[in-house]
This record gives structure tokens, C-alpha cells and sequence, in this order.
């Protein structure tokens, strides 16, 4: 009787330690939520940052943009246009099946061939995914690409399951998704949070904390409040004017981290606009201040650039990251040479609501040269259809934007003729340019590949269809209570992410 | 009157019709939804060859002339389908918006309940004690409450009772007490007007005949004031009352965004953000339907306050 006593005394106890510990979770805020789980079909970069929990890439590109083994355990060309890649063996679905070839092979050929999924053009490349054996493939492409392992390794890349996507459909697959990550879906409320859970079987070992709780909290100020407070443990995009606060907070701080999202003004180079003068391009980059823009407007964490470049990218020339051209009586010197007197030019500045700051900057910084300016601002869907084609704005648009593969011969592309996307909008075609990015992308020599990337800069440089002005920086809001280190590429690791030691 | 309420209903089709043409007609004149589908700030460069664009339009319906298109959408609306939001890839509109209803109708309850328990009573005691202190209380909170942006007062009231006391959640959803600070904010600016309303309301019915013969009678005060003067007063207040709770099953959107209350304003915004025909159109049905059930609510109200109103 009395052991019996001990034995239900003993259980009791060890049942309430177990409540008392109970299960550790980690809460990120995101400005907002993912519109689904189809990796294929997003390109929203905040929602990529959270499939990676979910998903695997083949290969994964940690922090310093060295390629990692991931769903893929070795990687060779065996021609120039095809790669053999070895699968990892015993790793999991969230649903206990096995991961094979197969899964790989229903992945690419999947975006390779519908042209109306959203992440089609990094994979359209793809001719034939070749299953060798369970644990092989052999990818085989239509051309040469260097690019290729960057491609495996970016936004959209996320590994799915063949045998959910046949059985389940493809619109219960993105409500409810499966993948191989260290993490598995539990629910979404849709625009409200997403609930992970450990996965036990997780090929890379299980991660340390419990659950993983996604919060969207559209509103930064109320996101850092959150932090301050202890109701999230990281926030992913903290306003520059909420800096401070987190920084006072005695349980939060500020991670600075680069990126390689550019700020730069798109000029319309067709015929009839001011702006289809090279001169007065030119002399609007030399007038503009892109120093003072990075410091004002990032609070000091932005760097100047000249070109869509990054310590982060691979093959980015070198001489063009931290350094501006800004010379007030060269951009006088080259007004005139255009054939304006001083006052007699006019620009119309576009963009967004958010490009109100910017613009109003860069309107002074032209008015001190001489160069009248008008500011017309739109809402974003309205500027949206404007901006993206035929670009049809005038004279000078803002806009920023980045590159998830991380290679600049891939950002070089969206100025290429006649598809590009930046092309299109500043309505400038050079065939030089366009023959240097092609011949760069499909090299494989790398020496060589960074000569032809070099030679496409030059080109950029020189006529200017757009202008860079400063790389952009994200400030990260993290718990002290977290050891998390935000990436340049805003994937949202939280395999990685530990308790403070 | 079941007549009456009959013809009203039967009046809401056109007019619900004519909604759904003028928001179909102004969102595709203010610019292309494939420009907000590919071309958004936030997405990844890329490029974008004219056939993966002629195939994207053609998944989401766009290829077809503007008539067909909405044709097609009455037909679906018809059947209960308000087609698949492309922002979402691919959701029904219908089930987003279902799935936001709970949280909006929680938020709107809540806030009227506030606005009435602060401004009934708060403009009852202004009127009965015109030009005193209690009267100049009162009508300096209106002026303020109303004056005080939503945005400004969430904030401030998520660092006091937030941030500072650690009293309340500062934002999501879940709990009675995720509740309380959006509901105090939309309730108490909501509040201001409804005060004001009351007051001079009131103030005027009490200075009518019928009052002073009520009171000659020797009613008492209190006889008077909420037998004979409240009712008299309250047929504007109800009436504004009324047109507020459609706007706030519309979602409240400064509120939802500050507090990430998952309601229906936030899915609008999105929706427009993302010129998503189809979750536009479900949200703006739903909140038309509402407005239009409301008013007629109010107007079916007028006869139970005032019996000498009468629909034939």
C-alpha cells in the first residue's frame, strides 16, 4: 500500500514538472502574413523567409553565400548543361513518407512548365529532371548556367511532396502544407499567425525550441511594442524611427543586417522625355547626394552604391559598393552641355506614398543645380500599374528592389532586352548589354564570366537606364532572451535559433 | 409592414448590382490587377516573358473582355461564388471573408456596447444639466474624442496599458482581453458623436409643450425625462447609431492594422493593395448588404420609439 502511495506521489510529481516546463516557443512578428503554402506560386520575400521552417531547399546558402548541403548531399556538371545531384537518404516528410528523386522531379518539372506560377522564369530553364535512382537526379538544362546552384538555393526553390500535391490537390497542399523542414504546419489564421511545430524526425535534428509561432502585426510601432513587452521574441522589419525604443528596452535589441535590396531611380529613356538625354541623366546622379540619402533615410545603416551590388552577391565588380558620384558643378557643367540654362529644366519625380521622403530630398538636391522638379506620388496598387508596363511614367520613378539568388549576373538581367522586367518600365533596350548579361550567364568560367559581368556594368554606368543609390539595411528586433542572427537574404532561420546562452 | 419590409428587401438586388458594376468599373479604370500581382515592390526581381504574363492572365480570367468578365461574376455571385482571391493563391473569397466575421462582429459589438454605455448616460447628464459643470465635462470630451485620431489614441493606449501597466495584450487576438483596447478605441471616438447627438437631442424635446405639461402634472423628474423626453430624443441618435454599425462591420481599418485585429479592414486593405477583384467585391457585397440591412433596421426601430410612424 504505502509503495503503491510512493509510486502515485512519484507520478504526480513528475506530471506537475512536466506542466511546469512547459513548451518553448519562439514568436516572430512579420509585417504580413504568407497569402498561402505554394513556394512555386509567391514572391513575396517575407513569406519566403518563413518556408524555409517548412521546406528544404536542395541546397542551402548560409550567411557568408557559401552553398550547403542540404536536401542535397553532393552536386557536379557533367556536361554544360546538366548537373548530377545526389539526394540525402532517411529524410522524412512531415507525414512520415519518404523523401526521393521523385519529390525533386515533381518539384522543378512542376515550375519549369507552368508558366503561370510566379517563381517560372528562374526555372524555366529547366529541360528535364532525370531520375537516376531514388536517392539521383540529373538535371538537364536548355543552355549553360552557371547560375544554376544559385537557382536551387533562392526564393522558390522549397522542395515539395509528389504524393501530397497528386493525392490531396494542389489547393489543400497550399492550405495546409508538408515539407521536410525542421518545422510543421499546425494552423494559419489567415493574416493573423501561423503555429509550427518541431518536427522529432527532422534530418538536421530536431530544433530546439517547441513551437514556432508566426505573428503578423502589419504595424511596426505596435510589432516593437509587442518585443519590448515580451509578447515576440523577434520582429523582422523594425521601423528606423522605432529603433530607439527597442534599443532603451532593457529585454530587446537592434541586429543591423545589409541586404542586398537597392534603392534607385528608373529613368524613362523613350523619345520625347527629358530624360532620354544621357546628359542629363548623368547630370542628375552627379547632383544627387546618394551619401546623404543612406543617412537619412536608413538612419545610418544604408550604404551608397553605383551599382545593384553587395558584399553579400557573388560576382559583384568591385569599386562600386560604398562610394557615390557627387559633384554639384560637374552636374551645372553637364546641365549645360545638355542645352539647359539654369532653371530651364523641368523633372517629374514618381513613386509611391512611401517614396514621399525620397522624393522631397532629391527634389532639393536637384534644385540646388538648377533643375526644377514636380512631385507626383500614387497609391501603391495605382503606382504599381503605372510603373510596371509599359512604364508608363514620366521623366524619373523610385523603386527598390532585390535579388534572392544573390548573384549579381542574375540581378543584371532584369535590364535585359526585351523581357527584363526593369527593361521594360525605363523603356531602354541596348543589345551589347543584353549579348554581355546572356554570354555572363551562360559561363562557366568564372574569370571570365566576371569580365562579361564587368563589361555589362560598364554599359549601365555609362547610360544610366537606372540610377543606384544606396543598398538598403534591415533592422531586426530580437528578444534578449534569443540568440537569432537575421540573414541579408530575410530567410527567417529558426533551425538555427537558440536560446541566449 | 411585412408588405413594406418585403418591397425593401426586394430593392436591395439592384442596388447591390449597381454596387458591384461601379466598384468592377472604377478598380479596372484605376489601373491593371497584373501590374499588382507581379509588380509589387516587395517581390523578387525577375523577368517576365509576355507568355508566362498571357498565361497568368489567363489562370486568373483577366484575358477575357471586361463585359464577359463581370457577366461571369454576377452569374458566379448568383450561385453563392464570389471567386478565388488571386492574392491568396487561389482561396474562395467567400471562406476568407467568413473566416474574418467572427472577429470583425466581435470588435463591432463591442465598441457600440462602449459607445452607447459612454455616450447615452453622458448625454443625458449634459442636457439635464445645460450650461453647468457636468454639461462643459461632457462637451469638452466630444470635441476631444471626436478630434483624436484612432491612430493616435491606439498607440497611446497600447504604451499605457500595454506597455507601461501590463494590464492588457498590445495586440492580436484570442481572448476577451485582446479585445478591450481596439474596442475602447473605435468605441470611445464612436462615443464622442453619439454624446453630442444625445444631448441635443434631449435638450430640445425638453423644451417642448408636452414636457412642460408633464411636468405641470407633477410628474416627477425622472418620470419625465425617460418616460416622455428620452424617447422624443432618441430618434437621431438611434438613426446615426445605426449607420455606424455597418462602417464597423466594414472593419475599422486604422484599428484592425494597429492592434493586428484579423477583421475584415485588413482584408480589404490587402485586397485592394493587391487589386483582387474578387475578395474587393465579396468584402464591399457583405458591407453594402449591411448597410442596407441597417437602415432598414433603423427605420423598422422608428415605429417601436415613435408609434405615430407607420409603414404601409
Amino acid at each position: 500500500m504505502k509503495q503503491r502511495y510512493l509510486q502515485w506521489l512519484l507520478a504526480t510529481v513528475l506530471a506537475a514538472l512536466a506542466f511546469g516546463n512547459a513548451q518553448s516557443t519562439v514568436t516572430v512578428a512579420v509585417p504580413e502574413g504568407p497569402p498561402g503554402f505554394d513556394p512555386q506560386n509567391n514572391n513575396r520575400a517575407v513569406a519566403s523567409g518563413i518556408y524555409i521552417n517548412l521546406f528544404d531547399y536542395l541546397i542551402f546558402k548560409d550567411a557568408d553565400g557559401a552553398f550547403q548541403p542540404a536536401l542535397a548531399t553532393a552536386w557536379e556538371p557533367v556536361s554544360d548543361t546538366a548537373w548530377r545531384v545526389e539526394l540525402r537518404q532517411g529524410v522524412l516528410w512531415h507525414d512520415g513518407a519518404p523523401f526521393t528523386a521523385a519529390d525533386v522531379e515533381f518539384t522543378f518539372e512542376r515550375v519549369a512548365n507552368d508558366p503561370a506560377l510566379l517563381r517560372h522564369s528562374y526555372y524555366a530553364g529547366i529541360t528535364d529532371v532525370e531520375v537516376v535512382n531514388d536517392h539521383e537526379v540529373i538535371f538537364h538544362t536548355a543552355a549553360p548556367d552557371p547560375t544554376f546552384l544559385s537557382a536551387l538555393s533562392r526564393n522558390g526553390a522549397s522542395v515539395i511532396p509528389r504524393h501530397y500535391y497528386e493525392s490531396a490537390g494542389v489547393e489543400k497542399a497550399s492550405l495546409e502544407p508538408i515539407g521536410t523542414g525542421p518545422y510543421k504546419f499546425v494552423e494559419y489564421r489567415t493574416d493573423d499567425r501561423l503555429v509550427l511545430e518541431a518536427f522529432d524526425d527532422y534530418w538536421g535534428g530536431r530544433p530546439q525550441f517547441d513551437r514556432a509561432v508566426f505573428r503578423v502585426i502589419p504595424e511596426s510601432s505596435t510589432a516593437v511594442s509587442e518585443l519590448v513587452t515580451g509578447g515576440v521574441d523577434i520582429v523582422t522589419s523594425v521601423k528606423v524611427s522605432e529603433v530607439a525604443r527597442v534599443e532603451a528596452s532593457s529585454s530587446a535589441h537592434i541586429e543591423r543586417v545589409g541586404s542586398n535590396s537597392t534603392q534607385y531611380i528608373t529613368f524613362n529613356v523613350s523619345e520625347g522625355q527629358v530624360t532620354a538625354d544621357p546628359l542629363v541623366r548623368a547630370a542628375i546622379d552627379y547632383a544627387v547626394d546618394d551619401s546623404l540619402l543612406a543617412e537619412v533615410l536608413t538612419d545610418g545603416a544604408g550604404v551608397p552604391v553605383r551599382a545593384r551590388v553587395s558584399p553579400e552577391t557573388s560576382f559583384s565588380p568591385a569599386g562600386l559598393y560604398d562610394t557615390y558620384l557627387y559633384d554639384v558643378e560637374r552636374a551645372r557643367e553637364l546641365l549645360a552641355e545638355a542645352g539647359y540654362a539654369a532653371g530651364g529644366l523641368t523633372v517629374t519625380l514618381m513613386g509611391n506614398t512611401g517614396h514621399a521622403d525620397i522624393a522631397d530630398l532629391v527634389a532639393a538636391m536637384l534644385a540646388e543645380v538648377g533643375i526644377g522638379t514636380k512631385i507626383e506620388l500614387f497609391e501603391s496598387s495605382v503606382w504599381n500599374s503605372k510603373y510596371w508596363q509599359p512604364g508608363d511614367f514620366t521623366n524619373i520613378a523610385f523603386g527598390a528592389s532585390s535579388d534572392s539568388s544573390f548573384d549579381y549576373g542574375n540581378s543584371l538581367i532584369d535590364l535585359t532586352c526585351p523581357d527584363g522586367v526593369h527593361a521594360r518600365r525605363s523603356h531602354w533596350c541596348n543589345e551589347e548589354y543584353t549579348d554581355l548579361v546572356d554570354a555572363a550567364n551562360t559561363e562557366f568560367d568564372p574569370v571570365k564570366r566576371a569580365e562579361l559581368l564587368s563589361a555589362a556594368t560598364d554599359i549601365l554606368l555609362d547610360e544610366r537606364p537606372q540610377y543606384y543609390l544606396y543598398s538598403n539595411a534591415t533592422f531586426v528586433g530580437v528578444s534578449d532572451r534569443l540568440s537569432f542572427t537575421p540573414r541579408a537574404d530575410s530567410l527567417i532561420v529558426l533551425a538555427e535559433t537558440t536560446a541566449a546562452p | 409592414m411585412t408588405g413594406y419590409v418585403l418591397r425593401r428587401l426586394l430593392q436591395v438586388i439592384p442596388t447591390l448590382i449597381g454596387i458591384t458594376l461601379l466598384v468592377f468599373v472604377t478598380l479596372r479604370l484605376s489601373g491593371d490587377p497584373i501590374a499588382a500581382y507581379l509588380g509589387s515592390d516587395a517581390a523578387d526581381s525577375a523577368v517576365i516573358t509576355p507568355e508566362q504574363e498571357a498565361a497568368i492572365r489567363q489562370r486568373l480570367g483577366l484575358d477575357r473582355p471586361l463585359a464577359v468578365q463581370y457577366l461571369v461574376f454576377l452569374r458566379n455571385v448568383a450561385r453563392g461564388d464570389f471567386g478565388q482571391s488571386f492574392i491568396y493563391q487561389g482561396r474562395p473569397a467567400a471562406s476568407l471573408l467568413l473566416e474574418r466575421l467572427p472577429a470583425t462582429a466581435a470588435l463591432a459589438a463591442a465598441a457600440l456596447v462602449i459607445a452607447i454605455l459612454i455616450s447615452l448616460p453622458g448625454g443625458m447628464l449634459a442636457a439635464v444639466n445645460r450650461n453647468k459643470a457636468p454639461d462643459t465635462l461632457v462637451n469638452v470630451y466630444s470635441v476631444i474624442g471626436d478630434a483624436m485620431p484612432n491612430f493616435w489614441l491606439g498607440v497611446m493606449l497600447i504604451l499605457l496599458f500595454s506597455v507601461k501597466l501590463g494590464w492588457l495584450p498590445v495586440s492580436g487576438s484570442g481572448t476577451w482581453r485582446h479585445l478591450v483596447l481596439p474596442a475602447l478605441t473605435l468605441g470611445t471616438s464612436m462615443a464622442a458623436l453619439q454624446t453630442r447627438l444625445m444631448r441635443t437631442g434631449l435638450i430640445e424635446a425638453l423644451q417642448q409643450d408636452y414636457v412642460r405639461t408633464a411636468r405641470a402634472k407633477g410628474l416627477t423628474p425622472r418620470t419625465v425625462l425617460f418616460k416622455h423626453a428620452l424617447r422624443n430624443a432618441a430618434l437621431g441618435y438611434v438613426t446615426l447609431l445605426g449607420l455606424a454599425v455597418p462602417g464597423l462591420l466594414g472593419g475599422s481599418v486604422v484599428v484592425e492594422r494597429i492592434f493586428a485585429w484579423p477583421g475584415m479592414g485588413l482584408l480589404f486593405i490587402n485586397g485592394l493593395g493587391g487589386r483582387d477583384m474578387a475578395l474587393i467585391q465579396a468584402v464591399v457585397i457583405f458591407s453594402a448588404a449591411m448597410v442596407i440591412l441597417a437602415n432598414l433596421g433603423v427605420d423598422l426601430l422608428y415605429t417601436v420609439i415613435d408609434p405615430r410612424i407607420r409603414y404601409q
